[in-house]
């Protein structure tokens, strides 16, 4: 048995019954680590003393205590370097943040390391999570493990590919405009963003601070499931974190007849693949074989979803990172005088895809355009959001693809960034809506996975992983 | 709205970035392109619609100010790229004429 295939349900059985140890489970992992991760690259970091060190805590415990073992217990993870680990380095995939050491731990990481998982390392990602590809990472690119000569999709690309090629039993990711279900779609994986507020931010590396979620890269709904368990909930840490039905494993072997399930003519646009399209609506007869009722709906803003992100994104993200200096940590410039170290800090320490969308978002925010640009993209952010509310009171959950295409060719679409942007056209919406989604591994398409994406109500995570998993077991 | 190199060099000094010629160029062609693609959101109407700045719902969440444990400073000041006698050490703000 390859113990680093296993889910983390298969994987929780076997450890309660003693067929193998936490440590033999998270060496099977390193050892995945070490024979493929050189040409993978998916680790920025590995923390393997470290993982180690958990798994021999859980071992003492099965063999000692008479306590019942937590799910999590001796899962090994791996972590998105932009998600803060205690005393681990943690780059972002940038420069500026090559040396910087985290000085504390991010909630979910409590909560993690509170669930006995051991963190295996940090994983690749496009520099700041911003890119769809994971070719913008400081670090050089993650690959595809279905096809090395494909980009992982991004901009969570590293979890995606350390999953994908068992290098660990599921990983975090963090999901601005589709930067979890992206690289699940091209690599197979189930890919969960929670709703906007139903996971802590706090410890997260903020891109833009009202878009940004953690979620979940799993083999299965149900292990996201397991883990989005472990991590929802109000943290006072969090002022966005509000109080919400957390219990989802409970109800998600229930049946879902009469579930009613919209496909938004949006999103079945020109100059999609074909193969996609087929794989959509092949999975919408699924459901309606399980009883659900599928209608076609309407969500007439679809088309502008992209631009309100484009313009509000990168306002936030010129914001944030203003914090990133020189002065008190990370990468510092030679300079002769301050305002020089600043210039050349941030230019040296910054990616170029890092430094465009500053640059667009200095001028969506400075004066004179304010209004024309940043005010007019929060208007429309609202009609959206409305457009959501409104098809949601007539149906439980939305069926689309994740994406218009199957992983695309690193390089392909690098230098233009327009054209890059147009990958993220099906996942962007729902956080501009706020709204959890989730991208399920559905078949193949030119050899390479397809994703499709249910997309549920604010705070209903419970009704999508439930239909998820029952769309799951009968592909 | 197609940005001239005037106004690239304007916002370059705004974010403090130290972009090349090159990239001056590059820039104002792709900020351009998106700008443009970001127009179609004049289509709309939205004279009497609020903006919608975040989508949790939340607001107004306080909590009583306390003084709590924070972080060590020595941890702290160990990520600091020079540092003498627990001070943060930078370049000079200004120059002698």
């Amino acid at each position: 048995m390859q113990l680093n295939k296993l889910t983390i349900e298969e994987a929780h059985r076997s450890l309660q019954k003693k067929e193998f140890s936490a440590v033999e489970l998270t060496q099977s992992c390193l050892d995945s680590i070490r024979a493929q991760d050189e040409q993978l690259n998916a680790f920025i970091t590995v923390t393997e003393e470290r993982a180690l060190v958990q798994a021999e805590k859980v071992d003492t415990k099965i063999k000692n205590a008479h306590q019942e073992l937590g799910v999590l217990e001796g899962i090994p993870v791996a972590i998105k370097d932009n998600i803060l680990v205690e005393g681990t380095k943690c780059t972002a995939g940038s420069k500026i943040l090559e040396s910087y050491v985290a000085t504390y731990d991010a909630t979910v990481i409590e909560k993690l390391k509170l669930a006995g998982t051991a963190i295996l390392g940090k994983t690749n990602m496009d520099e700041f999570a911003m890119g769809s590809s994971g070719e913008t990472s400081h670090y050089g690119s993650a690959k595809n493990p279905l096809d090395i000569t494909k980009v992982p999709g991004g901009s969570s690309s590293g979890s995606a590919v350390a999953v994908a090629s068992h290098e660990a039993l599921f990983a975090l990711g963090t999901d601005t405009g589709g930067s979890v279900r992206l690289p699940a779609s091209f690599c197979g994986l189930v890919g969960f963003k929670p709703s906007y507020g139903s996971i802590s931010r706090h410890g997260i590396i903020a891109m833009a601070s009202s878009f940004d979620q953690v979620g979940v890269l799993s083999k299965t709904v149900r292990d996201a499931a397991y883990v989005y368990e472990q991590l929802a909930g109000i943290d006072k840490f969090d002022s966005t974190t509000r109080k919400q039905k957390t219990e989802i494993i409970s109800g998600i072997e229930n049946d879902i007849k009469g579930k009613r399930i919209g496909l938004p003519k949006e999103f079945f646009v020109e100059g999609m693949d074909p193969e996609v399209e087929k794989t959509v609506l092949k999975m919408a007869e699924k459901l309606k074989s399980l009883g659900a009722e599928v209608v076609d709906v309407s969500l007439p803003l679809t088309k502008y979803a992209l631009a309100v992100y484009y313009v509000l994104v990168p306002a936030e993200v010129s914001s944030n990172m203003a914090r990133y200096d020189g002065v008190r940590y990370g990468f510092r410039a030679e300079s002769g005088n301050l305002l020089e170290m600043y210039l050349k800090t941030r230019q040296q320490g910054l990616g170029d895809e890092v430094r465009r969308r500053i640059m667009l978002g200095t001028y969506v925010l400075s004066s004179g355009y304010y209004d024309a640009y940043y005010k007019k993209a929060q208007q429309v952010r609202r009609l959206i959001q409305q457009d959501f509310a409104k098809v949601f009171e007539n149906v439980d959950l939305l069926l689309t693809p994740t994406s218009p295409t199957t992983a695309f060719n690193l390089g392909e679409k690098f230098n233009d960034p327009l054209t890059m942007y147009l990958a993220d056209i099906f996942t962007v919406s729902i956080n501009v809506a706020g709204v959890p989604a989730l991208s399920l591994p559905a078949g193949l398409a030119n050899k390479m996975p397809v994703g499709v994406q249910l997309i549920g109500k604010q705070f209903d995570e419970a009704s999508l992983l439930n239909v998820a998993n029952q769309l799951e077991k009968n592909i | 709205m197609k940005l001239d190199k005037a106004q690239i060099e304007h916002l370059a000094n705004l974010a403090k970035l130290d972009i090349t010629e090159a990239e001056k160029e590059l820039y104002a062609e792709q900020l351009s392109a998106i700008l443009e693609y970001v127009e179609k959101l004049n289509e709309l109407d939205t004279q009497d619609v609020d903006p919608l700045a975040q989508v949790s719902g939340a607001i107004d969440v306080l909590r009583p100010d306390l003084v709590k444990q924070c972080f060590s400073q020595e941890k702290v000041l160990a990520e600091v790229p020079d540092l003498e006698k627990r001070q943060i050490k930078v370049r000079k703000v200004l120059e002698h004429k």
